[in-house]
C-alpha cells in the first residue's frame, strides 16, 4: 500500500451511489459496484475545509472540554495516545480530523 | 469524504477510494477505541485529547442505550463478521469461530468500549468466559484477563497480552448496508 499524505474532508458525496441503490436485504449477495457506475448521491451540498494542525491539551489540563461519562475516539499510534472527544466532532466540518500521531498521518473519524 | 490533493472520492465507511486519481486505494484501517474519557484516561494517562469548540452535548454512554441498533462489525482476512451490541450486553466476551483466525469480542458496559482480539497465544487458540470487574478467564489454563486491555493479569499466562485487531462500532444497518454478506460472530 502507499503511503500518502493526504488531509480529509467531507465532500458533496455520501455511499456507494448504484452500489446503495442495488443493496438487497442481510445476508444476500449485492451485486458489485462497477467503478464506471459510481454514482453517488449529494447529501452535503458543500466542500469544508479540512482540520490540520488542531490543537491538543494534555490530560492533566482538561477542566470541562470533555466529561467523564462523554465519548472519545480513543487511538494509540507508535505509543502515543491520543483522545478525539465526539462532542467535539459533530457535524459534517468538524467529522474528520487530520492528525499526526506517533509520527504517523492519520485521519480521525467517526 | 474527498481528499485535498487529488479530489478523489472515498467511501467513509469502507476506507477506500472509488473514483479518481486513487481509485482503488485503501486506507488501512487502525484500531480506535470508542470509550468514555474516564476509562481512556485511566488506561492512558499521558493521553494528550483533541481540543475544538465543543459543538454537542448528546455523545455519553447513554448513546448506546439501545445497543439492538449498533453492530461491532470486522473483516477477517477480508470476509464480514459483525457482533451484535445487544448480544454483547447479554453475553460480554464472544469467542469467535473463524477458520480464518480465532478472535475474541469483548465489551465493558461501565466504559461502553468493544474491542477484538486474536485469541491464539502460543500457537494455543484460547476460549474465553466472561467475569466480573471487567475481566475474562480463558477454559484451558483458568488465567484471569483484563477483557479491555486483553492482558493476563493472573494465573498461569499471567504477562501474555491478546493480539488486538481493528473493527468498527457501527450502527447496523450502516455495516449490512455496505457488507451485505456479513456474518454474526456468535
Amino acid at each position: 500500500m502507499r503511503h500518502r499524505w493526504l488531509t480529509w474532508c467531507w465532500a458533496a458525496v455520501a455511499g456507494l451511489g448504484a452500489a446503495a441503490a442495488a443493496m438487497t436485504g442481510f445476508g444476500q449477495e449485492a451485486p458489485e459496484a462497477s467503478p464506471r457506475e459510481f454514482n453517488p448521491r449529494v447529501v452535503v451540498k458543500r466542500t469544508f475545509q479540512p482540520i490540520v494542525d488542531a490543537p491538543v491539551l494534555a490530560a492533566a489540563e482538561v477542566t470541562d472540554q470533555v466529561l467523564d461519562h462523554e465519548l472519545v475516539l480513543g487511538v494509540v499510534v507508535n505509543g502515543e495516545p491520543r483522545a478525539y472527544p465526539i462532542n467535539m466532532l459533530t457535524g459534517p466540518s468538524r467529522e474528520i480530523i487530520n492528525d499526526t500521531l506517533g509520527g504517523r498521518p492519520i485521519a480521525a473519524t467517526w | 469524504m474527498i481528499d485535498s490533493e487529488t479530489k478523489s472520492l472515498w467511501s467513509h465507511i469502507l476506507g477506500e477510494c472509488m473514483q479518481g486519481e486513487l481509485q482503488g486505494e485503501k486506507l488501512p484501517l487502525l484500531i480506535g477505541d470508542m470509550v468514555t474519557w474516564s476509562a481512556w484516561r485511566a488506561e492512558h494517562p499521558r493521553t494528550t485529547v483533541l481540543n475544538l469548540a465543543r459543538t454537542s452535548r448528546n455523545y455519553a454512554r447513554e448513546f448506546y442505550d439501545e445497543p439492538a441498533r449498533f453492530v461491532y462489525g470486522f473483516l477477517v482476512n477480508g470476509q464480514p463478521r459483525h457482533c451484535s451490541l445487544a448480544t454483547l450486553v447479554d453475553t460480554p466476551v464472544v469467542n469467535v469461530s473463524d477458520p480464518r483466525e480465532p478472535l475474541v469480542v469483548t465489551f465493558d458496559a461501565e466504559s461502553t468500549l468493544v474491542r477484538l482480539f486474536s485469541s491464539r497465544v502460543d500457537d494455543r487458540e484460547l476460549r474465553f468466559v466472561a467475569e466480573e470487574g471487567g475481566r475474562m478467564r480463558d477454559e484451558a489454563t483458568q488465567s484471569v484477563w483484563n477483557r479491555s486491555t486483553g492482558r493476563a493479569i493472573d494465573g498461569p499466562l499471567a504477562g501474555k497480552q491478546l493480539a488486538a485487531r481493528a473493527g468498527i462500532a457501527s450502527y447496523a444497518a450502516s455495516w449490512k448496508a455496505f457488507h451485505p454478506t456479513s456474518q454474526d460472530a456468535k
